[in-house]
């Protein structure tokens, strides 16, 4: 694909993205209008006195017409607006992005130390293909991939956090930690389970299977035997044009689960109590905050439309034989 | 003299179609000799096992208070008991059938709308499809976990509506799976052959198309009940569980505010554990036994 013809495309795919993002929103609306109960008084939170309710019905218009109310609705989102969370007496864009960032820095570390490990381990795989090890490689990665999450954290904290004390369990730093060096050291050190965690059941598994595929798939083409035949030695052929040929599938699972950094951290970040948005959504259910569960959906599905594409540039970028036609 | 018509016009079709005993039969043979599917449908078997002799294995049920509070493992409780003198084993037994029901539910409204959102864009191509796929497309993207979350935490926390909610959003892959399968078999020659005796578009769709072209979707299908099984453990645990229905799910949700007593975290996350790989496995094996690309060696 030419540079040239890039935009056009990407405008394209934005033009995909709005029904997204307008389902989600269409999706938060409908849902509290036919959630059981008087959509304010949901709106507003249980404990709300009768006078913020009547606020909050005013603000939202809920005693205009529908369409009225949902026009009003997009209105205020356009404005940046996503509601009031009653539960942090705090705009709702405000407690997202104070968690926001703890969430980016758990997931992402744990994630690029997943792929890197996972890929060289799966190439690695890959090149033993049907021996033994490879086999071993192949069972043992599906059985941790078929670990819940919430499990392996839970085993770990009574393990290494109860027992052994070895590791923090709550939390992302010590109380009373100053400087930044330490303060540094020690969000580090509360970051150990969590990415344990994530990094054993989720990302090494996923691109450990992905690349051994990916690279056992472009073994079996006829360029490789072209290759060969051409008197190029193993070594080289799988260096110079299998791994080459083979990293289109990793980068596209790499977008996936970014898409999914959101979602696929509630219940690592919960059973560590991280304040993410993990805890944040976690929070937000045991306290029926409405307004504050329906920015988190909206935000999530944001990032994945973001990441999407970011994923499909990049694969794009990569493979010259994809014109998104 | 119609029914005539119709059973030469399908051993015609049959004779050039690829499917039939043999294929049955080898497919067999293929998924026996991957030894680890073999062990994921043993393990599937004892799970089911076990969920029809629960009655036998725990007469007591799994809510018996015992006298023994927070027992550790012993040779009365094997698995332990919990805060309310429940015994753990009991509990894991008889949440072996509703993990198994959830799981099945899940897959087979998952399956059903696949296949018949998938096989419309397939078959008829052109407009139609890129219709369907736009919608798969948009579909795909909504946040599908923080979805379940929302409608259960608004609508209550009814086992039954969970699986129906989880069943409802877990359709898309199964639908482009079915899409891609009937785009190609529909320009097979059996097909062909098929709609050339005048069979109507649900005839070649339903007789011919679908059961050749249907292994993609049930090698996921058992990746989907591995995954509803992960899924109503989760609910379960952010406590968005059935309390009626004492699940695997829910064992671990008060394991996690009696993290002191570590038998109750430790049995039924490796029930789930187990029972999850297992459906895994046997997906992985269908696939290989499916799929000749998967089996030729380098």
């Amino acid at each position: 694909m030419s540079v040239g013809r890039l935009p056009r495309y990407v405008v394209r795919r934005v033009l995909q993205f709005v029904p997204v993002i307008l389902a989600v929103l269409i999706f938060n609306f409908v849902l509290i209008k036919i959630a059981p109960g008087d959509p304010a008084l949901t709106m507003a939170g249980e404990w709300a006195t009768k006078e913020q309710v009547e606020l909050v019905r005013q603000k939202w218009g809920l005693d205009q017409p529908l369409m009225t109310q949902l026009l009003r609705y997009l209105g205020n989102l356009l404005g940046g607006d996503l509601g009031f969370s009653y539960h942090y007496h705090m705009p709702v864009l405000d407690v997202i992005m104070l968690r926001l960032p703890k969430t980016l820095l758990l997931v992402l570390t744990s994630m690029i130390m997943g792929i890197v490990l996972g890929t060289l381990i799966g190439v690695y795989s890959a090149s033993r293909y049907g021996t033994r090890l490879d086999l071993v490689a192949s069972v043992l990665s599906l059985a941790f991939y078929s670990i819940p999450v919430f499990w392996l954290g839970l085993l770990l904290i009574i393990v290494f956090g109860l027992n052994l004390k070895l590791f923090p369990y709550t939390g992302y730093i010590s109380f009373g930690v100053k400087g930044a060096f330490s303060v540094v050291v020690d969000v580090l050190w509360h970051m150990v389970m969590p990415s344990v965690t994530l990094m054993a059941c989720l990302y090494i598994p996923v691109f450990l299977r992905i690349s051994r595929a990916s690279v056992v798939e472009v073994m079996k083409e006829d360029y490789i035997t072209t290759a060969r035949a051409a008197g190029l030695g193993e070594r080289a052929v799988f260096m110079r044009h299998a791994l080459r040929n083979a990293i289109v599938p990793v980068v596209q699972m790499v977008g996936i689960w970014m898409s999914q950094a959101l979602t696929g951290v509630v219940l690592t970040e919960t059973v560590f109590s991280w304040p993410g948005m993990g805890t944040l959504m976690y929070t937000a259910i045991i306290m029926r905050d409405y307004p504050l569960l329906m920015g988190i959906f909206l935000i999530t599905a944001v990032w994945v439309v973001l990441t999407f594409l970011a994923v499909d540039v990049a694969t794009a970028y990569l493979d010259p034989r994809v014109t998104y036609e | 003299m119609a029914a005539q018509v119709d059973q030469v016009q399908s051993q015609f079709v049959e004779s050039i179609a690829p499917g039939g005993m043999g294929r049955t039969r080898s497919f067999w043979r293929v998924f026996a000799e991957k030894k680890t599917a073999l062990f994921g449908l043993v393990v599937m078997l004892l799970a089911i096992a076990v969920a029809l002799a629960a009655p036998l294995l725990a007469p007591q049920g799994p809510t018996h208070l015992y006298d023994a509070l927070l027992s550790p493992p012993s040779s009365q409780h094997p698995f332990g008991t919990d805060p309310l003198g429940r015994d753990v084993m009991s509990g894991i037994v008889w949440g072996t059938r509703i993990s198994l029901l959830f799981a099945v539910g899940v897959a087979g409204l998952s399956l059903l709308i696949g296949v018949l959102l998938g096989a419309i864009p397939g078959y008829y191509g052109g407009r139609v499809d890129d219709l369907f796929s736009r919608f798969f497309e948009v579909f795909l993207m909504i946040p599908r976990f923080f979805l379940i979350i929302l409608v259960v935490a608004v609508f209550g926390q009814n086992i039954i509506f969970t699986a129906i909610v989880v069943g409802m959003t877990s359709w898309v892959t199964n639908a482009r799976l079915t899409r891609a399968q009937v785009l190609t078999i529909k320009e097979r020659t059996f097909v062909k052959a098929s709609m050339a005796t005048g069979a109507s578009h649900a005839r070649v769709l339903f007789r011919h198309i679908l059961p050749n072209g249907l292994y993609p979707v049930i090698a996921n299908s058992s990746l989907e009940m591995a995954g509803a099984i992960i899924i109503e453990a989760a609910l379960s645990f952010l406590g968005l569980g059935d309390s009626n229905h004492l699940s695997w799910g829910q064992l671990l949700f008060s394991a996690q505010l009696h993290i002191h007593s570590w038998w109750l975290a430790l049995f039924p996350g490796l029930a789930i554990t187990l029972l999850v790989f297992a459906f895994n496995l046997i997906g992985d094996g269908i696939s290989y036994a499916f799929n000749p690309r998967l089996r030729g060696r380098g």
